[in-house]
């Protein structure tokens, strides 16, 4: 057991770093080819099988950064993040971190946002089913829980603030279109599922805050506070249920939860 | 020993799931990657369940890892047994091999040195693994490209070795037998001869590209004359085993891919007797009786 680990450090140490060689010794060489000859093809083929997965998860980064700066990209990051997944699937996601911390990446914020909308939509891809809460099911709330009402959301739910038209440059490389010049846009993306295909739209900020409060468990009254910045306060609530029936209506919502104490002191009541 | 026989298959691709669910192609079963389907759920597991209903399947996966000396990865096992649950295949495999060492995954099936040590290891970890999943595995030969200087035996005595003593069953993959065969300047026919008749379960047929010295095990081609060669002996000295065709990159269309399959079906009823070719009585739903597990040890 001892000698096989030993063997195993030191092949993988020639995997992740070429310049480790002491696994060379260990093979037999032939007439045809050397042992180094025969660990190259392993040391190729590791790179490239990482590489190919990076360029499939993000295609559209791929296509932005052009062939030769997204080599670079991979190279560090293969370098920098050696898998830690038994699947292949979860290997890129750390990239984003790397575009913003290391150069020359860090000096092109967008790069960071486009890396983040491809992650974006792996995750909601794949993210798990639920059951999701009706419109009847709201209708049915008492009127005294709904200011103590939290949602739950379905795991594709995932908001993405933006400070360039990062999306606007997604949705054209995707298109296979020329991108457009980046410029500044600050807006929130709101990514989710609905009858297993991805989905998303842009946010308006009131929109954005209410469901940033909501996916943070905050109650219904705690949204309704905070869109008395932007309505009236006659027209806020109005406002608020009709971002929860949207919400409903396109599958993100998967449970409505009443507070606890209430539904207690219901129970008591029986 | 009556093996069960599922009759001949392809791999479940991404690209065929459509075209399966809409003309439900005469194919006898389907092999999954166990990881493709081991993600929360979404489409993949959706895709799943539908074809599951109307197709037996086994699973087949890539990152056991029964020959690292980490620890067996408890989490991965986990959920490798809420996929056979809801997969309910007819049985599981993976390859004799390791992929990785202090939780860093190559992705890559690294072979092991073929010696005592390794046999004692690997032993140890596929009645592990056979334990927690109440039933036996298969486990698949490579294909190959380094040998090891402390290596003390044929690659197929290894394999026979583990598969006795840890009582596990072998898929036999024709096309790494001559890959490997190839590499390593062995004959493929002392290998099938060297292998335990009773412990093969399946069979595994692919291409491969040659790159002017060594043949590498891509699966981006039809299966070449050679190895349908090979395959009529393997059959000849197996008799009836299930078979399926492997195809990873450049994947055809689908009709294609069958038509690639019947090949395998003509070969074998050219080797054997017809009737050595019925398919074991089993249905999508059900899970061979023949490979559940209980340790008497």
């Amino acid at each position: 057991m001892h000698a096989l680990r030993k063997l195993q450090q030191d092949f993988l140490g020639y995997l992740l770093d070429d310049t480790v060689v002491g696994i060379v010794e260990r093979i037999e060489s032939t007439p045809r080819r050397s042992a180094e000859q025969r660990m190259a093809f392993y040391g190729n083929a590791y790179k490239l099988r990482l590489k190919e997965a990076l360029t499939t998860d993000y295609e559209c980064l791929h296509g932005y950064l052009g062939d030769d700066l997204f080599e670079t990209l991979m190279e560090k990051y293969i370098e920098s993040y050696p898998s830690h997944h038994p699947s292949l699937r979860y290997f890129g996601q750390h990239i984003a971190k790397l575009v913003e911390q290391q150069e020359p990446f860090r000096q092109l914020p967008e790069v960071a946002e486009i890396a983040r909308i491809e992650l974006a939509f792996g995750n909601s891809f794949d993210a798990a089913d639920c059951q999701c809460a009706s419109l009847e099911q709201l209708a049915q709330l008492d009127p005294e829980a709904w200011a103590t009402l939290t949602l739950r959301f379905h795991g594709a739910v995932q908001l993405l603030p933006q400070q360039y038209n990062s999306f606007q440059i997604w949705r054209a490389l995707s298109n296979e279109e020329a991108p457009p010049q980046k410029t500044e846009d600050e807006t929130t993306w709101l990514i989710w599922r609905q009858d297993l295909v991805s989905q998303y739209r842009a946010l308006e900020q009131a929109e954005s805050v209410a469901l940033t409060i909501a996916l943070s468990a905050g109650s219904f009254a705690d949204i309704c506070t905070a869109l008395l910045e932007y309505f009236s306060e006659q027209e806020t609530p109005q406002q608020a249920v009709g971002y929860l029936q949207r919400w409903i209506n396109d599958q993100m919502v998967s449970e409505l939860n009443q507070d606890q104490e209430k539904k207690a002191a219901d129970c008591g009541s029986f | 020993m009556r093996r069960p026989f599922l009759g001949f298959g392809l791999g479940l691709r991404t690209e065929h799931y459509s075209y399966i669910l809409e003309h439900k192609p005469a194919v006898d079963w389907f092999e999954i990657l166990s990881e493709n389907y081991m993600v929360p759920g979404g489409k993949p597991l959706d895709y799943l369940d539908k074809i599951r209903n109307d197709y037996p399947m086994v699973m087949h996966g890539v990152s056991l890892s029964i020959g690292s000396t980490d620890a067996l990865n408890s989490d991965y096992l986990k959920n490798l047994k809420k996929l056979m649950r809801r997969v309910q295949p007819q049985w599981i495999s993976d390859h004799l091999c390791w992929t990785g060492l202090n939780n860093t995954n190559s992705h890559d099936l690294l072979p092991l040195p073929y010696n005592e040590d390794t046999i004692t290891h690997v032993v140890d970890r596929v009645v592990q693994v056979q334990d927690y999943l109440g039933q036996r595995i298969l486990l698949e030969n490579l294909s190959s490209y380094v040998t090891y200087k402390n290596s003390e035996m044929t690659e197929w005595d290894f394999v026979n070795e583990i598969a006795r003593r840890a009582d596990c069953h072998i898929l036999l993959d024709i096309n790494n037998i001559f890959v490997s065969a190839h590499n390593h300047q062995f004959d493929p026919e002392s290998y099938l001869a060297g292998i335990d008749s009773d412990r093969v379960m399946q069979f595994h047929l692919a291409g491969h590209s040659y790159n002017g010295e060594m043949i590498i095990d891509t699966h981006d081609h039809d299966v070449c004359d050679p190895v349908w060669a090979l395959y009529a002996t393997a059959l000849k000295r197996f008799g009836a085993v299930s078979t399926m065709i492997e195809r990873d990159d450049d994947i055809p269309e689908f009709p294609q891919l069958r038509q690639e399959l019947s090949i395998a079906e003509d070969i074998a009823v050219r080797t054997l007797q017809a009737d050595a070719l019925v398919l074991s009585d089993i249905s999508p739903q059900q899970t061979h009786t023949e490979l559940n597990y209980a340790r008497t040890a």
